[in-house]
């Protein structure tokens, strides 16, 4: 019924926020985000560590929502890929939408001060990776996380009926 | 919702004629203005009514969610300029004030450089026709008056013609 | 709501709105299956692989000229999971009026309230009243055995009795053209009182 489960090991995740630090660091970006196309957080990092997060929340599900309209847009316009570059610029900032193999949405937010072709270079370098550690993601049937058994499902229960 | 946009038939004119002047000047595929709301206001280029309305939507749909991502960044209330580019086929879209959307679309004939000149124009075009139907009074076209109690009946009436047996 | 003066033409905008999996979807889709085709446009789904809304859906009808105008209705839904609560208040942005989508079984009870006061609290945010826009309420999935009675699910949504609900089972048609035509003449009427 949801999503194809990801499951993504401790390791994997690890790797996916390291690729996402490099690519903040080396564009001096404001911040880097990574969701899923259906707009599930995956991760992030720069400014977006001290956001509230329904916040980071919000920008996920808007950041694939956008990706699903430009891939609609793409079908009705003849074009058979989808758009390779999805850029959204203001008066200071900017921010450019990657598809990562289909699945993910990286999105970066920059001040116009840094170099558009900069940002495009290391994102492209990002996305290679990230689909490498994902497609690896995809590959490894992982055990359930731990605590997620029988009683997990009783206990949820039983902590909404109290929270509510 | 309520600041809606009245032209008068000849302000209308002046926008699809901008709107085929740029179309002209960029050898785009098609130009479309729509609201935020995904209303379609004009369109040149584009003859088939059902992709014009389809890429109006998803145009504001697109600039919808992109300038509720921009209130994340802090001063950006949204993004005055929107690039999609595909292989050798691209999108370009620039707001006229921050409620209307002018959208070009694209192939390799059009150069991206000139389309964003020529866009910049008719922007500024269309700033100055939006402005004036600001201050637009009743319209003398009988449109208004049309919407009377009558129209209401027809057009319960007309709504059972929808639906196919 | 958008006239064109030199076209004649009037656009409404109607948004489908309620919790997830209560139908909206499938009442857009069923109206699309069921109309002349040469009245209306293409069925446009914003969708995940497993056929959830992302963003909305998107459909346009258009009728004859009536008295020399053309009206023309831009029916969107909303996606209803609870995390895309951004973009569902995107959604409503410039509404005509609103179809409420609620799930008529007794354990939704909870979505339905809750999804029917953050529709509202969005509308106050986009700085529409929430109480002057039209509003029909579809009471669906009628069939299923676990439905609650009409008089329970107006009461526990609070709707007075000048809000308009509608039974259906949207997978069959049921009450789906009914309650499109009672949003559109509401629609219609109160852009008569405002024009």
């Amino acid at each position: 019924m949801l999503s194809p489960r990801l499951d993504i090991t401790v390791e994997q995740l690890a790797g996916v926020e390291k690729c996402l630090d490099n690519l903040q660091q080396e564009t001096e970006a404001r911040w880097v985000l990574l969701t899923d196309v259906t707009g599930q957080f995956i991760g992030g990092c720069g400014l977006l560590c001290s956001m509230n997060s329904l916040n980071v929340e919000a920008l996920s599900a808007l950041a694939a929502g956008n990706l699903a309209t430009t891939r609609e847009m793409a079908r009705l316009t003849g074009e058979e890929a989808r758009f390779k570059l999805l850029l959204y610029e203001g008066d200071c900032q900017s921010v450019y939408l990657s598809d990562v193999g289909g699945e993910f949405v990286l999105v970066i937010a920059f001040d116009n001060s840094v170099s558009i072709s900069a940002v495009r270079l290391y994102t492209k370098q990002t996305v290679d990776r990230l689909q490498e550690i994902l497609h690896r993601a995809r590959a490894t049937v992982s055990p359930p996380p731990v605590g997620l058994d029988e009683d997990f499902g009783q206990l949820l229960a039983s902590e909404m009926e109290f929270s509510f | 919702m309520d600041e809606r946009l009245n032209f008068t038939a000849a302000q209308q004119q002046r926008i699809d004629d901008c709107l085929n002047t740029l179309l002209a000047k960029t050898r785009a595929h098609g130009v479309l203005l729509a609201d935020a709301t995904g209303q379609l206001i004009g369109k040149a280029g584009i003859a088939n009514d059902r992709k014009a309305t389809a890429l109006s939507t998803l145009s504001a749909g697109s600039f919808a969610a992109t300038s509720e991502m921009a209130k994340f960044l802090g001063r950006a209330t949204h993004f005055s300029q929107h690039f999609h580019e595909g292989e050798d086929y691209g999108i370009y879209s620039a707001t006229v004030n921050p409620s209307l959307l002018l959208t070009v679309t694209f192939d390799a004939e059009a150069k991206l450089g000139l389309v964003r000149i020529f866009t910049k124009r008719a922007v500024e075009e269309l700033e100055r026709i939006t402005a004036e139907a600001q201050e637009n009074q009743d319209q003398g076209d009988g449109i208004d008056e049309m919407m009377d109690s009558e129209f209401g009946q027809l057009l319960a009436d007309e709504l059972d013609s929808l639906f196919a047996e | 709501m958008f006239i064109n003066r030199r076209l004649r033409e009037l656009n409404l905008k109607i948004v489908y709105y309620g919790p997830a999996l209560s139908g909206k979807t499938t009442n857009l889709v069923y109206i699309y299956n069921h109309t002349r085709p040469e009245l209306r446009g293409d069925l446009i789904s914003l969708k995940t692989r497993e056929d959830r809304t992302i963003f909305f859906d998107y459909l346009q009808l258009e009728l004859g000229q009536i008295k020399g105008l053309k009206p023309k209705f831009n029916l969107y839904t909303v996606p209803g999971q609870v995390y895309y609560a951004a973009s569902r208040k995107l959604v409503l942005q410039g509404a005509d009026g609103v179809v409420f989508v609620a799930d008529s079984q007794t354990y939704r009870m909870v979505d339905n309230v809750t999804s029917l006061q953050d529709m509202r609290g969005y509308l106050r945010e986009l700085g529409i009243d929430p109480w002057s826009v039209p509003l029909v309420v579809q009471f669906n999935k009628r069939d299923l055995p676990d439905a609650a009675g009409v008089s329970t699910l107006r009461s526990l949504l609070r709707l007075n009795r000048s809000i308009p609900c509608l039974e259906s089972v949207a997978t069959e048609g049921a009450g789906v053209f009914d309650t499109l035509k009672t949003i559109i003449n509401l629609v219609v009427s109160s852009v008569q009182k405002n024009i």
